[in-house]
C-alpha cells in the first residue's frame, strides 16, 4: 500500500506538487488523470524515491521513502517513456535487468518477452525498434519480476489495439496477484476499464477523487481502445 | 548479487561507452609528444648532442603531455603563457569523465538504481568507475610516451633533456633546475589528481548542467596554471614543471599527495550526501 502525505515539491520556488495527498491499495489500480505539466510523472517520481519532497512524506507499507528506505524494495517502473541498451537485444536488456535481484530465469524472460509481443530470440537491437516495440519491452520491464509496486506513466503510448489489450491484461493480473498498481494515463477507456480509484490532478495539487463503481467499469469493446 | 559486482559491472558499461573519448585523449597526447619532437628536431644538431644527446627520454615525452607551465610572477617582468598543449591533453581528460552517470540516470540507470534499492550503490559504482577511467587515461599516456620513446631510441629514464623546458614554455631562468627530473612519485599523484577532477566535475554536475561543472573544472585548470606552485589548486599536481625536482621552490610531491587524498575524501563523502538528496528528473536534455 502506497500513502502520500502532504507532500510538496518545489523548484526554484515554484510548487510542482502542492500537498497532495492520496493512497493506493494493495490488489487494486488507482489512477492518475491530469492535464499535461499537473504533476503526475512528477508524483509517481516521488513515489518511486527519485526525488526529494520539499515536505510531506510518502510511506510504502508503512516505511517512509527517503528515510527508511531509498526506493521501494520491489518496484516496476515505466516513467516517461521505456529506456534500455541501445544496443543490446530486448533479451539482453532484461536479463540485464534481471541481474540485479536474480528473480526472473532465463526462461521467464523470454515468456515475458513472448507475452508482450515481441520475439525474444530476436537479434535486432533496441535502437531499430518502433515506438510500439520499445513500449511494450517497457512494459515487460516494469512488469518481469512481478514486482509489489507498478508505477505505469502513460504506458498505452504508441500502442496499438492489442497492445492495449494486452497492457490491460497484464496489469488486472498484476493487481489480481495483490501489487499495488499507480496508473497515470490520458487514455479515459483504459483508465476507467482499469481503476479503482481515479486521483484527478492539476497544478500540482489534487482537485478530486473519483471512486469507481465496478458495474460502471467499461470494456475495450465497450468503449474501444484509443 | 554482491554490492561490489553491481557496482563493479555498472562502471564497467560506462567505460565501455567512454572509449570512444578515450580515443580522441589518446591522439591529442600523441600529437603532444609529435609536436615536442618536431620542435627539438629542428635544433641543430651539434648544439643537441652539447647539451645530452639527440633522442628524448620517456620523461621527456611524459612532459609534452602533463608538463604544464611555470607560475606567472608579474614581479620579473615576465609574460603569462597559457599552456594551450598541457590544457588541451586535460581538457581531453575530463571530458572523457564528463557526463556518462548523470546521462546514464535519464536511460536505462534509473531501472537500475531503483532494483538496486540503495543510492550509496550507484554513487560506489560512480567513485569505481571515475578511478577506472582515470588510471585507463593515465595507462594510455604512459603507453604513447613509451611508444615515442621506443621510436626516437631514447632512453627511459626521467630526467629531462635540457631544451625541453624551453621548448614546452616552461623554462624559467631563475626558477628551473639545473638537472631537472620528474619526480617518480607522479605516477601516483597524475591519475589521483585524475580521478579528485572526475569526482569534483561529476559533484558540480549534480549541482549545475554537466556542461557548465566542465567550465567549472576548466577554470579551476586555468587558474592552476596562472598562479603559484602550490598544490592547493589542484591543477598544479598535474603539472609536471612545478615539482621541486624540476623548479626550485617547487611543490613537494608528498604535499601534493596529501592534498590530492584529502581532495578526493572529501568529494567522495560530499558527492554521497550530494546525490543522496539529488532529484532524479529524467528530463531529455
Amino acid at each position: 500500500m502506497v500513502v502520500v502525505e502532504d507532500l510538496c515539491k518545489k523548484y526554484r520556488g515554484t510548487p510542482v506538487l502542492d500537498h497532495v495527498s492520496i493512497t493506493c491499495e494493495a490488489g487494486k489500480v488507482t489512477g492518475l488523470v491530469g492535464p499535461n505539466g499537473s504533476g503526475k510523472t512528477m508524483l509517481m517520481r516521488a513515489i518511486a524515491g527519485l526525488i526529494k519532497p520539499t515536505s510531506g512524506r510518502v510511506l510504502i507499507d508503512g516505511q517512509q521513502i527517503g528515510k527508511d528506505i531509498f526506493f521501494p524494495k520491489s518496484c516496476g517502473l515505466l516513467l516517461e517513456g521505456p529506456a534500455f541498451l541501445e544496443r543490446k537485444t530486448a533479451y539482453m536488456n532484461l536479463k540485464l535487468l534481471s541481474m540485479i535481484k536474480r528473480k526472473a530465469t532465463s526462461e521467464q524472460i523470454r515468456q515475458w518477452i513472448r507475452t508482450v509481443g515481441l520475439d525474444p530470440e530476436s537479434k535486432i537491437p533496441y535502437r531499430k525498434f518502433s515506438l510500439g516495440m520499445k513500449q511494450r519491452l517497457g512494459i515487460a520491464g516494469a512488469m518481469f519480476e512481478e514486482p509489489d509496486l507498478l508505477l505505469l506513466d502513460e504506458p498505452t503510448n504508441a500502442l496499438d489495439t492489442s497492445g492495449v489489450r494486452m497492457l490491460i491484461e497484464l496489469v488486472q493480473e498484476a493487481a489480481n496477484r495483490g501489487a499495488t498498481v499507480l496508473l497515470a494515463s490520458h487514455d479515459n477507456n483504459v483508465m476507467h476499464s482499469l481503476a479503482h480509484k481515479i486521483w484527478h490532478m492539476a497544478e500540482g495539487h489534487v482537485d478530486y477523487c473519483e471512486e469507481i463503481e465496478p458495474a460502471s467499469k467499461t470494456t475495450l469493446e465497450d468503449g474501444g481502445a484509443q | 548479487m554482491s554490492a561490489l559486482y553491481i557496482a563493479g559491472s555498472w562502471a564497467w558499461r560506462g567505460v565501455r561507452s567512454v572509449l570512444p573519448r578515450l580515443g580522441i585523449y589518446c591522439c591529442v597526447v600523441a600529437l603532444m609528444c609529435l609536436l615536442l619532437f618536431l620542435n627539438m628536431k629542428s635544433y641543430p644538431a651539434e648544439s643537441m648532442l652539447e647539451t645530452g644527446g639527440t633522442h628524448l627520454s620517456f620523461g621527456d615525452f611524459l612532459c609534452a603531455a602533463f608538463g604544464g607551465v611555470q607560475p606567472f610572477d608579474s614581479t620579473m617582468n615576465s609574460k603569462f603563457n597559457l599552456p594551450t598543449g598541457w590544457l588541451c591533453v586535460c581538457v581531453c581528460a575530463i571530458y572523457v569523465m564528463l557526463d556518462y552517470p548523470l546521462r546514464d540516470l535519464k536511460g536505462v540507470g534509473t531501472n537500475l538504481l531503483i532494483r538496486t534499492g540503495s543510492r550509496r550503490l550507484w554513487w560506489a559504482g560512480v567513485c569505481l568507475w571515475i578511478c577506472a577511467c582515470s588510471v585507463l587515461l593515465w595507462l594510455c599516456t604512459l603507453g604513447i610516451c613509451a611508444l615515442w620513446t621506443i621510436a626516437d631510441g631514447g632512453s627511459f629514464s626521467l630526467g629531462i633533456s635540457e631544451r625541453v623546458p624551453e621548448s614546452l614554455s616552461f623554462k624559467h631562468l631563475l626558477l628551473t633546475l639545473e638537472n631537472p627530473v620528474v619526480p617518480s612519485s607522479i605516477f601516483i599523484i597524475i591519475p589521483l589528481a585524475l580521478i579528485a577532477f572526475g569526482l569534483l566535475q561529476t559533484v558540480c554536475a549534480m549541482y549545475l548542467k554537466p556542461l557548465f561543472s566542465f567550465v567549472v573544472v576548466l577554470a579551476v585548470l586555468f587558474f592552476s596554471a596562472f598562479y603559484d606552485a602550490s598544490p592547493w589548486l589542484l591543477g598544479g599536481c598535474l603539472m609536471i614543471c612545478r615539482f621541486d625536482t624540476v623548479t626550485a621552490g617547487g611543490m613537494s610531491p608528498l604535499i601534493a599527495l596529501v592534498f590530492v587524498l584529502f581532495c578526493i575524501c572529501t568529494l567522495v563523502v560530499g558527492g554521497y550526501y550530494t546525490f543522496k538528496n539529488y532529484d532524479i528528473k529524467g528530463d531529455p536534455s
